[in-house]
């Protein structure tokens, strides 16, 4: 018993990471207000992974256990679905707890996957997550098109504008359908063009996901959004419609 | 209800709303508008036609919408005044002009479609608004399936589906498909606790309690088989024998987890639900319930808004009444009181206690004009019954179904009929309802009967309001017999219905036989003395004194000790942060200027002679001074004391306080304290234990405020509060609520493995585990601070004295935990304070005053009535004297006169002492002293009856 | 006051005399205020909230014969002479309001009853208005009470 490893409790502690985050949310995002009642965890799809719940993983962080926090692969298995805060009798923002606990994760230890699907897309104007550049998007868009034309003789005459200047509506689209499933993308097409909608593709800006954002890199995130906010106004657009 | 319903004093306005208050303390004019009922009450006899023949369905409120009633109703069946009425809004007549059948059916010509809305002004001295509270509607919380899945309801639907007179008649069934659910689970906290989606942050108090209740009736209404499971955050059960009905509840394996479920699911079987929760291991458990109850919150009444702008009283941020913890009926305006859960959620004990401190509070101010307006009942003369036959009539009830559901009750009163004597029998649903008292009273004077017999309920709950009624109908009032088909049989025969209704039967023809040989009973009236005793100087001591002196009533106030105040001496605060010593300073200087009290210091109550109205006491100062003291009521106050803990290095380590010790030292040696980095509480040491098996209420509200306090000093101070159950009730739970947000960690310990406390250099170490992540922590804490259990004062001596009852735990016992929870057993005494139970100040006044209000009835008349259930002595007494001895009251002396054949010997019983217990007739060998109401004649007549066949 | 208000002092006086403007009397043809009350009253009167949060802060030295006279209510329960009388000193009230032996309760659910009970018996007259067509309240509603399950009847 006495060879237990103990949780060393009671000196006046340096600034804890909790306390860092609560300074940057509104009310503080309610931290230390856990009652343990389990709401949250009884309703989180990762309870379980890792061994980990949110309200454990919230416990932790009250605690001051930050370096278990920091380094736990649990914060990467949030999916942000935001239930726990949902039903929180005490509105304990968890969602924002992880986002930064993501956020501060050095670069190299952020998940591969996504690290390198946020690389991809900083690369390019297009934004995209598969890396695909401008030209290629411009090709499979006109190329689908002219199938559809040509097959379907009731959508002889439909659009599907690239770069259309002064447009009402700017679309955009996940890069996964043009790369691996491009008639995917026609049923929308076919929506706006029943419905008589003005609208256009951009060949810049064009990409809907934003791994940046997943990746919780703030000014990564902001660059991705800059990039594709200046597509829309470039194009003098009025409305983004947002696929994601 | 029903002693309302028929009181002198009182006007009931129904369907009546105040609209305006106009005019000050001791002077008000109300205006109050009343909405027509379309049914005149005078002619109204209750009979039902007209609801009968309405066709108008409509959603019953008071059966929580979860059955009909018509638009010609009757609130429910026991209401009082026991009238139907129209509801404007649903009648097809008043609506839209059509039918009119309630008209055409009723026998008596009651309907009136001419009534109008009238407004009506009254005068009064005082005001006192008591417009209760509502349950929360949890439609918002989506995520509980409330609407949505028919298998889950509220707490208070639940109570109708229960209940006897309720939708299903009190069998259980589920919604859904109308089956039996074979397991129910309770959902606590729904609408409180909460800042999500609305500001609800305080606790309602009740709902832990009332669903432990709800737990223990269902297992009683469903085969053994069934289970009840109960999803918590903490359990508050920090009323007086709370814990111990929660602690037989888990007893009897009703399940109690510690966790909350995200969301109900529909059950794919298609009826009932599915919940998940985290289970112990750290992973979700699933299971499948029947049904789901949602301990849903109280809120104030829809109608406190209006209600306050009416009267221009303040409220709080959530809109329940403004009071102040040393005026706890005290509302923001002068003349105006509140009673009961408006000024926040309470339970039923509190609230009636509540009622009395406002009842008190007017009284107090109201004094100057007491008896100018109040009316003195007057009986018809007695019937005279001694000759001729005995003609009984028997009552047996129903008592919804706490009877009939065991007991045959239709064979009973079959039974009745054949016994002789009995010339009239009739069952009632509920033979205490005004109807029946109205029904009893005819069947007297209808058919002449000259004695009464109502097989129902103990005679302790409504022997009076039978033995009135009686009265109320010429009758002497102790022709009555009451035979206890209820606590005595239905009660304890749950389970073997056929013999409990034999039962029922030989009890039935007991009664009958002892009435038969019942005579009319009359008591001699003694003065009332004027004056009170209080015992006890501190808050509650001093607050009853003061009470009875603004009524006008001269008080003796003995304290122990050399000076007054009790334990508020060593309290810093009250709940709402106002400092305490101010306000007790003046009520101490209060009490010693007033000329109506007498303080007397360092005094004790040594002796206690007589009985209500007429007490005698002798007390003692300093060695040998005593003094006489003659009263007609007393209030027991003597108080509790922090008891010092026997754990935790409490006595042996200068860091480790109690409560008490801490307020002091922090008091003192600020600097010390201020500069500590970490200290630690240990909540329920020495409560909730074998030895002590009850919670001590105060102590987690004080603890979290102490933790502001530290926090508040210092923020990056550490603050560790170990406990079992935070048990911060009704608005306190603001406080709980605070003290997290500064940072203060709280750990939940099991009490089968208690913290471990040591000492390693300048540090307390607290070894103990955190519940959340099952790891064992070490706290390094400068301070520890024991909530230590606290016991009352004072009670044992006094008991001995005035032969009250005291509880295991040493408090004093009240009449009755809900209904009379000032009232002590013993006529004419009256208990508040911690010698009844740990509570807080602004409880502690508020009893105090409430006792006040409930002494003050008896004072209030100037000549009482003796019981008459007394000894008398009878020729055969030969002066053996054996029964002197007995006698626990000392109410029977031996006395010489001369005889014809010289010095004889008889006894003398004193009626004022005497409490008709029989002692001195079951040991006399002669028959030489009876008491009345139970003569040997009347007893041998129960013991022949029970004996013979039936 | 009724002069920095832009009313006349008799208005003062018949408000205080018809009841609206809640004030006790005292010695000195003064009157003991709330300020709770009078804030709200001469706000609900249409006086603007900052003349008379700006009178009631200087009311200390503003006394003048027929004034009001303020209480703060943090000065409850302070010695002195700026007391709330939650208990009735006999000695402040020498223009003693004829009391009227009667009281009016607002809601006939437990507490309502309990209450007009206690009051009916001390020799009190009582008027008990429910808004409902029968008494009894949310306890009427519940089916057994603990811990002696008892009928809520």
């Amino acid at each position: 018993m006495s060879t237990e490893p103990f949780i060393k409790l009671g000196q006046k502690k340096k600034s804890l990471f909790k306390d860092a985050v609560m300074d940057i949310l509104p009310d503080g995002g309610n931290l230390n207000m856990c009652l343990t009642c389990g709401v949250c965890s009884s309703g989180c799809p990762a309870t379980g992974l890792e061994d980990m719940d949110p309200r454990k993983f919230l416990r932790m962080a009250f605690l001051g256990m930050d370096e278990e926090i920091l380094s736990s692969p649990w914060a990467w298995m949030c999916t942000m679905c935001q239930r726990c805060i949902y039903v929180c009798p005490m509105k304990i923002d968890i969602p924002q707890l992880i986002y930064n606990v993501r956020s501060v994760t050095p670069r190299h230890e952020k998940p591969r996957g996504i690290l390198s699907s946020c690389d991809l897309a900083l690369k390019h104007d297009t934004c995209s997550a598969m890396g695909t550049t401008e030209e290629d998007w411009v090709y499979v868009v006109e190329d689908v098109l002219e199938e559809v034309r040509e097959n379907q003789p009731e959508f002889q005459s439909m659009e599907a504008p690239m770069d259309k200047a002064g447009a009402v509506f700017f679309l955009n689209q996940n890069s996964r359908e043009p790369v691996t499933e491009p008639d995917e993308m026609v049923p929308l097409w076919k929506i706006l063009h029943s419905v008589g909608a003005d609208w256009t593709y951009g060949s810049k800006g064009w990409a809907a996901e934003n791994y940046c954002m997943f990746l919780a890199d703030n000014a990564d995130w902001e660059s991705i959004i800059r990039t594709k906010a200046k597509a829309v106004e470039d194009l003098g657009a009025k409305v983004w419609l947002n696929t994601e | 209800m029903v002693e309302c319903g028929r009181h002198l004093n009182i006007e009931i306005h129904t369907l009546s709303e105040i609209t305006d208050v106009a005019g000050s303390e001791g002077n008000y004019t109300v205006t109050v508008k009343q909405k027509p009922r379309y049914v005149d009450m005078d002619k109204c006899i209750a009979c039902g036609s007209c609801a009968e023949k309405c066709p108008k369905k409509v959603d019953d409120a008071f059966n929580m919408g979860l059955g009909k009633r018509k638009a010609a109703y009757i609130l429910y069946g026991q209401t009082v005044p026991l009238k139907y009425a129209i509801d404007e809004s649903r009648c097809l007549f008043l609506q839209k002009g059509k039918c009119r059948a309630c008209e055409k059916f009723c026998p008596t010509g009651a309907i009136n479609f001419e009534d109008r809305e009238t407004i009506k002004t009254i005068k009064a001295g005082a005001l006192i608004l008591s417009p209760g509270y509502t349950p929360f509607d949890p439609g918002q919380y989506d995520y509980t399936g409330y609407k949505r899945i028919p298998d889950v309801v509220t707490a208070m639907e639940y109570e109708r589906m229960l209940s006897a007179s309720g939708p299903s008649m009190g069998h259980l069934v589920r919604p859904s498909d109308n089956q039996e659910p074979m397991s129910v689970a309770w959902l606590q906290c729904v609408g409180s606790r909460s800042i999500n989606r609305h500001d609800r942050s305080y606790c309602s108090s009740v709902c832990c309690m009332y669903a432990v209740k709800q737990c223990l009736v269902t297992a009683d209404h469903l085969p053994p088989q069934a289970s009840q499971t109960v999803f918590y955050m903490d359990i508050r059960s920090h009323g007086k024998d709370f814990d111990r009905y929660y602690e037989d509840a888990v007893e009897k394996g009703v399940r109690f987890i510690r966790e909350r479920p995200h969301t109900i699911d529909p059950s794919p079987e298609g009826c009932g639900v599915s919940i998940t929760w985290m289970d112990k291991d750290g992973g979700k458990r699933t299971e499948h319930f029947d049904l789901v109850v949602l301990s849903v919150g109280m809120e104030p009444s829809p109608d406190a808004e209006q209600l306050s702008k009416v009267a221009r009283i303040g409220l709080n941020e959530w809109g329940f009444a403004k009071t102040d913890p040393f005026a706890p009926s005290q509302s923001t305006r002068p003349g105006i009181c509140i009673g009961g859960s408006f000024s926040g959620p309470m339970a039923i004990p509190r609230a009636v206690t509540q009622a009395s401190t406002a009842a008190c509070k007017v009284a107090m101010e109201l004094a100057s004009a007491k008896g100018t307006l109040a009316r003195e009942k007057t009986y018809p003369e007695e019937r005279d019954v001694e000759d001729g036959e005995v003609r009984i009539g028997v009552f047996v009830c129903s008592c919804g179904i706490n009877i009939a559901g065991v007991v045959d009750v239709n064979a009973v009163a079959d039974y009745a009929k054949t016994l002789s004597g009995v010339v009239f029998v009739e069952n009632n649903l509920f033979t205490c309802s005004t109807d029946t008292q109205v029904i009893i009273g005819d069947k007297v004077k209808e058919l002449n009967l000259n004695r009464v017999v109502v097989a129902a309920c103990t005679p302790r709950t409504h022997e009076p309001l039978f033995q009135e009624t009686l009265k109320g109908s010429g009758l002497n009032g102790y022709l009555l017999e009451m035979a206890n088909i209820r606590n005595q049989n239905s009660w304890v025969h749950k389970h073997s219905p056929e013999m409990a209704t034999q039962k029922a039967k030989d009890q039935v023809r007991m009664a009958v036989a002892k009435v038969a040989k019942a005579v009319p009973l009359h008591s001699r009236s003694v003065p009332v003395t004027q004056k009170a005793l209080v015992i006890g100087g501190g808050l509650s001591g001093m607050s009853a004194a003061l009470g009875f002196a603004h009524m006008g009533y001269d008080t003796v106030l003995i304290e122990k000790s050399a000076q007054l105040g009790g334990n508020a001496c060593f309290l810093d605060k009250t709940a709402n942060g106002l400092t305490v010593r101010p306000a007790l300073e003046q009520m101490i200087v209060d009490v010693e200027n007033h000329e109506r009290i007498a303080v007397m210091r360092q005094a004790t109550l040594t002796e206690a002679k007589g009985s209500v109205g007429n007490f005698t006491g002798t007390i003692q100062t300093g060695k040998k001074t005593t003094t006489q003291v003659d009263f007609g009521v007393a209030v027991v106050a003597t108080g509790g004391l922090e008891t010092k803990p026997s754990e935790y290095m409490y006595g042996n380590d200068p860091a480790v306080f109690t409560h008490l010790e801490f307020d002091a030292f922090a008091a003192q040696k600020t600097n010390a304290v201020r500069k500590a980095e970490c200290v630690a509480f240990i909540q329920c040491v020495g409560s909730r234990t074998k030895e002590r098996p009850y919670c001590s209420r105060v102590c987690c509200g004080h603890t979290v405020k102490k933790a502001i306090e530290l926090k508040e000093m210092d923020p990056d101070k550490q603050v560790y509060v170990l406990y079992r159950d935070i048990r911060t009730y009704g608005f306190n739970e603001t406080w709980y609520h605070k003290a997290r947000q500064l940072g203060v960690v709280f750990m939940q310990y099991d009490p089968a493995h208690k913290p471990e406390v040591s000492r390693e250099g300048a540090k307390i170490v607290v070894l103990a585990k955190d519940h959340i992540l099952q790891q064992r922590v070490a706290i390094y804490a400068d301070y520890l601070v024991l909530a230590a259990a606290i016991e009352a004062t004072g009670t044992s001596d006094l008991s001995k004295l005035f032969k009250f009852g005291v509880n295991e735990d040493g408090f004093v016992n009240e009449a009755h935990p809900k209904l009379r929870p000032v009232d002590m057993t013993v006529e004419g005494l009256f208990v508040a304070g911690l010698c009844h139970y740990p509570k807080p100040l602004d409880e502690s006044i508020a009893q105090a005053r409430a006792a006040v209000s409930r002494a003050s009835v008896l004072l209030a008349k100037t000549e009482m009535k003796l019981n008459p259930i007394t000894s008398y002595v009878t020729e055969s007494c030969d002066g053996c004297a054996l029964c002197v001895d007995v006698c626990p009251y000392n109410a029977i002396s031996l006395v010489e006169f001369q005889g014809k054949a010289g010095l004889l010997k008889r006894i003398e019983t004193d009626t004022a002492l005497c409490k008709g217990c029989g002692v001195c007739s079951a040991t006399c060998p002669k028959g030489g002293v009876q008491v009345h109401g139970f003569t040997m004649d009347q007893l041998m007549a129960q013991v022949n009856a029970v004996i013979k066949a039936s | 006051m009724a002069d920095i208000f832009g009313i006349h002092r008799n208005t003062v006086r018949n408000w205080i005399k018809k009841g609206v403007l809640p004030a006790k009397p005292t010695v000195g043809k003064k009157y003991l205020i709330d300020v709770t009350d009078f804030v709200r009253f001469f706000v609900d009167q249409g006086i603007s909230e900052s003349l008379v949060s700006e009178f009631v802060n200087n009311a200390s030295t503003s006394v003048s014969k027929g004034a009001a006279k303020l209480i703060s209510p943090s000065n409850r329960y302070g010695k002195g002479k700026n007391k709330i009388l939650t208990t009735p000193n006999q000695k402040e009230m020498p223009m003693a309001v004829k009391q009227i032996g009667s009281v009016l309760i607002a809601g006939g659910g437990i507490s309502g009853i309990q209450a007009a009970l206690d009051l009916a018996d001390s020799g009190y007259y009582v008027y008990l208005i429910e808004k409902n067509s029968g008494i009894g309240g949310a306890m009427a509603k519940l089916d057994k009470t603990f811990p002696t399950n008892d009928c809520a009847m």
